[in-house]
């Protein structure tokens, strides 16, 4: 077969993959002779759907062993199967690189005989881009799960960032839509990858500290494939931080791909809507100090579409509020709709030296029409408000958004409980389970 | 300093040690132009204006005095201001350096002022195009040489070329600004530049057609069709840097 008809399979085959970006990594202690890492993304194109190209992204083979249902590389799947020679990658890498169009390489695979031999033909592409071609750039590796230590250790060693994904947001789903895939295995490279860094970091040495992982890990949960609530997501991305010390949880609104009685119908709209809600409320969790039970909860585990969660969480916990921004502190006036963590600061820094008055908020950063209704400052609101939190959400919600959001919702409340027939699920659950015990 | 605004005309040769001559004039003589013009903007301009001969070695002079009283960060702000598009920055510039003189503040705390603002926001397109550039030039071989030509808004080149020296240090890289004019030569890791250039008259290899064609597939391959949003793309990528792109030929 030939390259360009490779590159056509095998990364049209890896394009549902979002977990990728080029930037983070500050020094660039490699070797090398070709290549910088830059700490700030640069986008090499768009695509037509208006997604950032920044690197290479493909699959080293799409012909897997594996059968989980929500993937088209599945092996039952009657689709075009090619396999990269770690030279061909290793060259084309080069190639676009030294032409401008990349930042590095972002190279995932689906399983080829067994992991570790799928784990040995990743190191085998990275080595000869690192020592052969001296490249010094940006490389994203999947790391695959329940490969022997040793070799996620080496592929540690040559790229900048690594991830596993973890795909579906619990171990039922995993269970029964990737019947190859031992869940644990999932989070065993993860931790395996935090335990080595802390322990290289935690070692004194006088040359500069060998390049593990610098970057960091991330994963991706592919969203509406499995039944999970977005509570139950939230949860899963705040232990992964805390505990993997993630750098980022990606969320993927699931494009149905298969037809498959426990999946979404192949005519179901991706959503994107409630991928969108799990990214801000992803914000909420890195830079807002909210814990995931805040954000949401058991009685109300699913995001309100129409208002975005940290405003979401300011109606519902009216009672709070309004917050004075005289005298509030750092983290109680991020909780403010409105306010970021720029303004915030910006607000501490003011009032320092001069009482605020609600006029000089604006210039400090404050979007004043969300704001307005949570706060006070030396106790004199925004006169004539009211403070009625069915209003409140009525104006924040100019009716042209609440259009546009209603066509890009593509799940109403009703569609969202038929998306999967909930019936069949439990009880191919339960099935699945007499067969675990 | 009690500078005298006055309703002069100055017009010069639009050369960095032209404004520095200017510089000097103005500041020795107290008085500040209303307008300044070089040859570009005077042709738009039905004014009369008065020439002020370049001067180098008052310039150079003019150069080192305001190294040694300005801090660093204002020196920067004044000569990245000097490449912006700006139309009236020399006239601006003026402004901030006498700003600059009078307070140790940085220039861009000063934003209240017009002449400020106007600067600061011209840099910010400027350093923004420089920023899109790292990601949308093109290169492609012409024998052993890296070469890629760009039609900036912006004098973005000079700013560009920097990231390249880093990211190829072994290469020699060449970047044509047909904008400009101006031809930048990087020969491993050393930058060099050539004004009033024409294009190097290069045509490209066959080979190169192979790589530019696989690029095309792979960004054909990894466009999701279900997310479609031709509108996004083009708020990212406008269509004044895809000309000189292989991505879109
Ligand atoms: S392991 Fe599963 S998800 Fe991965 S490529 Fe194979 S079938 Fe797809």
């Amino acid at each position: 077969m030939d390259l360009s008809r490779k590159i056509e399979i095998l990364a049209e085959s890896a394009k549902y993959d979002v977990s990728c970006s080029s930037s983070g990594v500050m020094n660039n202690t490699r070797q090398g002779a070709i290549g910088s890492t830059s700490a700030a993304g640069i986008c090499h194109s768009f695509t037509s759907d208006g997604r950032c190209v920044s690197l290479l992204k493909l699959l080293f083979t799409n012909a897997c062993i594996f059968d989980c249902h929500y993937c088209i590389n599945r092996k039952s799947n009657s689709i075009p199967r090619a396999t990269f020679t770690p030279q061909e990658v290793a060259d084309l890498t080069m190639d676009f690189y030294m032409r401008n169009y990349i930042e590095g390489l972002f190279l995932s695979s689906a399983i080829i005989k067994n992991v570790d031999y799928t784990s040995e033909l990743l190191i085998k592409t990275l080595k000869i881009l690192r020592y052969e071609k001296g490249f010094k750039g940006y490389i994203h590796v999947k790391a695959i799960p329940g490969a022997d230590e040793n070799l996620i250790e080496e592929l540690g060693f040559l790229a900048d960032r690594m991830s596993v994904n973890v795909e579906l947001p619990s171990r039922e789903s995993l269970k029964l839509l990737a019947p190859d895939k031992d869940p644990f295995a999932l989070y065993k490279p993860m931790k395996q990858i935090t335990h080595k860094k802390k322990e290289l970091s935690q070692v004194p040495t006088l040359r500069k500290p060998a390049s593990f992982v610098p970057a960091g890990q991330s994963t991706q949960m592919i969203i509406g494939a499995s039944p999970e609530s977005d509570h139950s997501i939230v949860k899963i991305a705040e232990n992964l931080y805390k505990q993997y010390e993630l750098k980022r949880v990606y969320y993927s609104a699931y494009i149905p791909v298969n037809k498959d009685s426990l999946l979404p119908a192949i005519t179901t709209e991706p959503p994107l809507l409630r991928e969108h809600r799990l990214y801000q409320a992803d914000w909420l969790l890195r830079f807002y100090h909210f814990s995931a039970d805040e954000i949401l909860s058991e009685n109300k585990p699913n995001f309100n579409l129409y208002l975005d969660p940290k405003a979401n969480w300011a109606v519902q916990n009216y009672d709070q509020f309004p917050i004075d921004v005289q005298t509030a502190s750092y983290e109680q006036l991020l909780r403010i709709p409105g306010i970021g963590p720029k303004s915030a600061l910006n607000i501490l820094k003011a009032r320092k030296y001069y009482r605020l008055h609600l006029s000089d908020l604006k210039k400090l950063g404050v979007v004043i029409k969300r704001a307005q209704y949570f706060i006070s400052c030396n106790g004199a609101c925004q006169p004539g408000l009211v403070n009625d939190p069915e209003w409140i959400i009525s104006s924040l919600i100019s009716s042209r958004q609440y259009e546009t959001l209603k066509k890009v919702n593509s799940q109403s409340r009703q569609e969202q409980l038929s998306l999967f027939d909930v019936e069949r699920f439990e009880t191919n659950k339960r099935k699945e389970s007499r067969y675990a015990n | 300093m009690q500078i005298e605004e006055t309703d002069e005309i100055w017009e010069y040769d639009g050369s960095f040690y032209g404004f520095l001559t200017i510089v000097y004039q103005a500041f020795s003589k107290k008085t500040f132009p209303e307008i300044i013009l070089t040859p570009k903007t005077a042709v738009e301009s039905l004014f009369v204006s008065s020439w002020i001969n370049t001067d180098e070695s008052l310039a150079q002079k003019m150069y080192e005095r305001l190294t040694k009283r300005l801090r660093k960060e204002n020196v920067q702000f004044i000569i990245d201001g000097f490449y912006c598009s700006l139309k009236e920055k020399d006239r601006c510039l003026l402004d901030a350096i006498q700003i600059a003189l009078e307070s140790k503040d940085l220039l861009t705390n000063h934003l209240g002022h017009p002449s400020i603002l106007a600067l600061e926001k011209s840099l910010k397109a400027l350093f923004g195009e420089v920023h899109l550039f790292k990601g949308f030039v093109r290169f492609e071989y012409i024998g052993t040489l890296l070469y890629s030509s760009i039609a900036p808004k912006h004098f973005s080149l000079p700013y560009l070329c920097p990231h390249f020296a880093q990211r190829y240090p072994q290469e020699t890289i060449m970047i044509y600004d047909e904008t400009h004019r101006l031809l930048g030569i990087i020969k491993q890791g050393h930058i060099r530049f050539i004004e009033n250039s024409n294009p190097p008259p290069f045509s490209t290899r066959e080979s190169e057609q192979d790589i530019q064609e696989n690029w095309r597939t792979f960004l054909q391959a990894v466009t999701i069709q279900e997310r479609k949003n031709e509108r996004t793309q083009l708020s990212h990528l406008p269509k004044r840097y895809r000309g000189h792109m292989v991505d879109f030929q």
